[in-house]
């Protein structure tokens, strides 16, 4: 189906066949201008990565102490023990700051290894298929189209059901429902790939099958699994936040920002904080990663750089 | 070009074929027993053994799997086991119910996200590219069942302008489909955004500009037509999606959707109605995709000639 | 319903005599009254009563009510028949035999006139006279008979209350006899519950699906997942409903809810979470009518796996709990801390000795069984199975840690965790249960007996006691029976009883006259609209 290859966030792919893999082409000193303006980009998606890394170790967070008489409290609140709790505290008294804080490591945890896992998957099954063609290609597309035809949010409902709620099972759950992008955008890069003149040069000095492909061809399509990866970690940290929403997220010693941002809902007219400050934290974080997606394409792709 | 039409139908034949064996054994190794989750806590292990036969699920897996594959070619998909009636009535109502529902927030993504893309391909690079730019990425980053009860926190609590949840009248339908839209707007922006920077590029758009055409000439005689293709694409992904993607939002405003049925059915282990809903929603899903298939033949004289 | 229009109503009873004179068939009368732009439970009324329809409704206005739970099956028998919804909708369009009547707590003829046991297996119902199905056809022995066998038939979850009937006859018109196997005293208790339904049609495919009741009001439409619409029957056998319409709506989102009923969308919802009562009160709109209900929250030991086999292991956990701030904290008017096994509005219910918050002594015991350092274990639950359920647990598993036990959290979806409590596979398990006759036996015979086996625990001292006070005729005997239950139960901590539930009903100020109910199947058949 032609329509397929358009799916999956296509517009964002640049095109693999603009320059030998699309990354090395860049890297040349003269670019350095435009790397850096692509590293300022990058800093929120840092600084997100830092508080996710150091935050937890900072303000340490308790998933087992409850302080009902300190519950509710609002932003700035000073609590019974003296303490300020800076972002105020939830429903059964713990520190929102300290749980934010934890979310970023587990919602991003959830995003990178999701996207890792789901990326390396689809990278693997997609080049393959796009460069031996025949019937590993076609199984492949066969069970891709099956895969797409129903919605990926049920799909992760069921597999969620059964495999029961921990951090990995989310990982796996959502990465078993979006390896298909990562799939399809290989196989397409391969193919242009293939039949270009360095592949098809190394196919003329004899090189092995399986050289061709890792030395040349799967180089080649990095870039624009890269841009997607960029922008399904965003659509991966809001798809588990949906799970939580349905109860099907991660458990609750470990809350995610979603997990929060679910359990808090209830309050939302009465105590808005807790919903709304990882719900913020986690837009912040998926607008960054794409507005970062978005200048890591136009860097990649010559011609969005033209305009 | 009937040839194709036949290759597509038969194809996606086999995608529902795919669609429902999986489903059908993915639903059944779901921990959990539709018989003493209907009797509830109290009942014996007797009672539910009864009710189990009572229900036709005391039969081998390949039994059961024969008889659904051979009822489902007759469009006989048997009674719910949740709700007792016939699973048709109850899917066929929902998905007319979210179809409603998808329909209303496409139209309002489109005539949203077509002058902002529109706005942004024209003053690339200019500070209302990275406004339009900005504002779409929001309207994918925020999950939306957190702003769905904000609207209803909103609209209907403090300003009392719609009514918070339910599917009665036009007005109930205002919120649901605002909520749904906007990650759409999104999307939708970014492609008719770079579509037409894309078609823009293009040697026959430098030629009409050269002509001298007047701007807006070029821009609907010309870009607007080429760039139809994509969006259409993504249009009919998006509406299939929405389907079965629909039901967080279906969930905080109480809409009869056909999502909220399936999640019903799945936590409910209600195994006739999951596989009925799975099977209209994917038929819809490849329906809608068959027609965007189609739709290029028109739009685009190559592939026809192809 | 007053039909303004006099062409309109001159047209009209034109109709409705043809009708009756069996001139214009039923589709063609339906058809031609539809057209005129009145109601479908309207036309329906003029085509069975004639035109007395007209006259006779006095009933008027609308009232939209939201449940706490999705509405599923109007089938009373079958297996929704213990969901509060079902029961709710059954309440007004069909009836039982006996009603309960919860001031008193005394049981009040209803469909039955009177009832009185024969022998000791067999119990006698007296039919009353001249009551009407909303078809008009005779109300019968043949109907409750059938009914009854339905119930049995089809194994939902009311079927074991009559597990022991060997036999319902109907000997005439207005006498229907019930024969159980060895005596049973709660046969009364349990016709409470019991819904009866048209013989013949009950049969009939679809029939639940807009059925024909007896009750004080009759079906109008049902949109499933949105809103069911019943409106007041003309032919109702007792005092006829004041509200002509009741509107069940479907909210899902709390939210959503709580927003319905501040700007007036809806006029009436209840379980609502304890934090959202406060607001509510505020509002001069609405009022909050609240009872002590026939739920309560429990969490069970499994006390065939190690360490719970331990009687002062059970103990220490009960210990560790300080419940009396929990209750001020997080339940606040949804809760009160609990006092036996069974909540005070059951038959049966006898105070115990609290334990109390002791740290101290829970740290003593477990030393004593061997555990001074603590131990690992884990509690299943379901989200969503009462009010303010997650924050409980967290604060359990917190009170739990300073005694030295760590406890995890294993929230569970619905079916995974039925499936597991049955089997047994858990270590703890939290939850809310519901007494649904307001008898004991209801809950503490199916829940605790050896044969039963739900939680690991057998002791055949309390198996003794609970099938006696089944058997048992005599109310006070009865009672006394289960007086020794609950200490046995609260004493061996088969498990820990934490809180009692209230039922609080949010309810608009034009609502008149409700009667908070402890079962939560609130009724809207006797509340009338204020101006």
């Amino acid at each position: 189906m032609t329509s397929r290859l358009v799916v999956d966030a296509a517009e964002q792919v640049p095109d693999a066949s603009a320059g030998r893999g699309g990354l090395e082409a860049y890297a040349r000193p003269r670019h350095w201008g435009k790397q850096i303006r692509l590293f300022l980009w990058a800093l929120p998606v840092l600084f997100f990565i830092a508080a996710a890394i150091f935050g937890p170790i900072l303000v340490p967070y308790d998933s087992v102490t409850v302080r009902t008489g300190d519950r509710l409290q609002p932003p700035g609140a000073i609590l019974r023990d003296g303490s300020r709790a800076w972002l105020g505290t939830d429903q059964v008294g713990r520190d929102m700051l300290a749980q934010v804080l934890q979310g970023a490591r587990i919602s991003l945890l959830v995003g990178a290894a999701t996207v890792l896992i789901a990326g390396l998957i689809g990278m693997t099954a997609g080049t393959i298929a796009g460069f031996r063609g025949g019937f590993a290609d076609s199984l492949l597309m066969r069970v891709a189209d099956v895969q797409l035809a129903f919605p990926s949010i049920l799909f992760a409902i069921m597999i969620a059901a059964v495999i029961g709620p921990s951090v990995a099972n989310v990982i796996i759950t959502l990465a078993i429902t979006r390896w298909v992008v990562f799939g399809r955008v290989s196989r397409a890069a391969t193919l242009a790939t293939k039949e270009r003149e360095f592949v098809t040069a190394a196919r003329a000095i004899g090189a092995k099958p399986a050289r061709q492909l890792l030395r040349h061809v799967a180089p080649a399509t990095f870039a624009p699994l890269i841009v997607i990866a960029t922008v399904e970690v965003g659509l991966v940290i809001i798809a588990e936040a949906s799970l939580s929403f349905l109860g099907l997220g991660t458990p609750p010693s470990q809350p995610s920002w979603g997990q929060t941002v679910a359990n808090g809902r209830d309050y939302l007219n009465n105590a808005w904080w807790i919903s709304t400050m990882p719900g913020l934290a986690l837009s912040l974080v998926v607008l960054s990663v794409g507005m970062f997606g978005d200048r890591l394409r136009d860097y990649l792709d010559p011609r969005a750089r033209e305009g | 070009m009937a040839a194709y039409i036949i290759r597509r139908v038969i194809y996606a034949v086999f995608v529902l074929w795919g669609a429902l064996t999986v489903i059908f054994m993915v639903v059944r190794i779901l921990p959990g027993d539709p018989a003493s989750l209907m009797l509830g806590a109290g009942a014996t292990q007797e009672e539910a053994d009864v009710l189990r036969s009572n229900l036709g699920l005391d039969a081998s897996l390949p039994v059961q799997y024969v008889r659904f594959i051979s009822d489902a070619v007759r469009l006989d998909f048997g009674d719910s086991l949740w709700l007792n009636r016939p699973v048709l009535d109850s899917v066929t109502e929902r998905i007319l119910a979210t179809g409603r529902l998808a329909v209303a927030a496409m139209i309002i993504a489109l005539l949203i996200s077509f002058p902002l893309g529109i706005l942004a391909a024209l003053k690339q690079r200019s500070f209302i590219d990275y406004l339009v730019s900005i504002l779409s990425l929001i309207g994918q980053s925020v999950p939306s069942f957190w702003l769905g009860i904000m609207f209803i926190l909103i609209f209907a609590r403090q300003l009392r302008l719609l009514p918070s949840s339910g599917s009665q009248t036009w007005q109930h339908l205002i919120l649901p489909a605002v909520t749904l839209a906007l990650p759409l707007v999104g999307v939708l922006t970014r492609l008719v955004r770079s579509g037409l920077l894309e078609v823009m590029h293009e040697d026959y758009i430098r030629t009409a500009r050269a002509k001298g055409l007047a701007p807006p000439n070029v821009l609907t005689r010309h870009a607007m037509r080429n760039m139809l293709i994509p969006v259409i694409t993504v249009i009919g992904i998006q509406l299939g999606n929405l389907l079965g993607g629909a039901v967080i939002v279906e969930t905080v405003f109480g809409w009869p959707g056909i999502g909220r049925l399936l999640v019903n059915a799945i936590f409910q282990r209600d195994y006739p109605l999951v596989q009925a809903s799975i099977l209209f929603i994917t038929a819809t899903f490849i329906l809608i995709n068959l027609l965007v298939d189609i739709s290029y033949v028109y739009l685009d004289p190559r592939i026809r000639l192809k | 319903m007053s039909i303004h229009e006099q062409t309109v109503s001159q047209h009209l009873r034109e109709l409705v005599l043809r009708r009756q004179e069996g001139v214009l068939s039923r589709r063609g009368f339906l058809k031609a009254a539809t057209a005129m732009g009145l109601s479908v439970p309207l036309v329906t009324m003029l085509d069975q009563h004639g035109l007395a329809a007209l006259q006779d409704a006095e009933a008027s206005g609308e009232l939209n009510i939201v449940l706490q739970r999705v509405l599923v099956s109007l089938d009373p028998h079958g297996p929704q028949s213990v969901e509060e919804p079902t029961a709710v909708i059954a309440s007004h369009i069909f009836g039982t035999l006996i009603t309960r009547n919860f001031e008193t707590g005394e049981l009040e003829p209803s469909l039955a006139t009177a009832w009185e046991p024969v022998d000791e297996t067999t119990w006698q119902f007296t039919l009353r006279e001249g009551v009407m199905w909303q078809n008009d056809t005779p109300f019968t022995s043949a109907d409750v008979k059938a009914s009854l066998e339905r119930v049995i038939e089809l194994g939902g979850p009311l079927a074991p209350l009559w597990a022991l009937v060997t036999a319902v006859e109907a000997p005439d018109d207005m006498t229907v006899t019930i024969t159980t196997s060895e005596p049973q005293g709660t046969v009364p208790v349990s016709a409470t519950l019991f819904f009866v339904t048209p013989a013949e049609l009950s049969a009939e495919e679809g029939f639940f699906d807009a059925p024909i009741g007896i009750g004080p009001y009759q079906f109008s439409s049902w949109d499933r997942d949105s809103q069911i619409v019943l409106e007041a029957s003309p032919s109702y056998w007792a005092e006829p409903a004041a509200v002509q319409t009741l509107t069940f709506r479907e909210i899902p989102e709390v939210a959503a809810r709580v927003t319905a009923i501040e700007t007036g969308e809806i006029d009436f919802t209840y379980g609502l979470p304890a934090d959202q009562l406060p607001a509510l009160r505020e509002n001069s709109d609405l009022s909050i009518a609240s009872t002590p209900s026939y739920a309560y929250y429990f969490t069970w030991f499994n006390s065939s796996r190690e360490p719970f086999t331990d009687v002062r292991v059970r103990q220490a956990m009960n210990y560790a709990l300080d419940l009396d701030t929990l209750a001020a904290d997080l339940l606040q008017d949804v809760g009160a801390v609990a006092t036996a096994p069974i909540p005070p509005t059951i038959f049966g219910h006898a105070p115990q000795t609290p334990y109390g918050y002791d740290p101290e002594r829970a740290r003593s015991l477990l030393a004593e069984a061997g555990l001074e350092d603590g131990f690992d274990t884990h509690v299943i639950w379901v989200p969503g199975s009462g009010p303010q359920d997650r924050e409980l647990v967290l604060s359990f598993v917190s009170y739990w840690s300073e005694i030295g036990v760590n406890v995890e959290s294993r929230e569970m979806e619905q079916a995974a965790w039925l499936d597991d409590l049955l089997a047994l596979n858990w270590d703890m398990d939290f939850q809310t249960n519901t007494v649904r006759t307001g008898d004991a036996d209801f809950t503490l015979r199916r829940l605790y007996t050896t044969a039963a086996n739900r939680n690991g625990y057998g002791n055949p001292e309390l198996d003794e006691i609970l099938i006696g006070a089944a058997a048992a005729a005599d109310p006070a005997e009865r009672e006394a029976l289960y007086a020794d239950a609950c200490r046995i139960i609260w004493d061996d901590a088969v498990g820990i009883f934490p809180f009692d539930l209230l039922a609080n009903y949010v309810l608009n100020n034009r609502i008149q006259g409700f009667e908070a109910v402890p079962n939560t199947i609130p009724i809207f058949s006797n509340v009338t609209l204020a101006e």
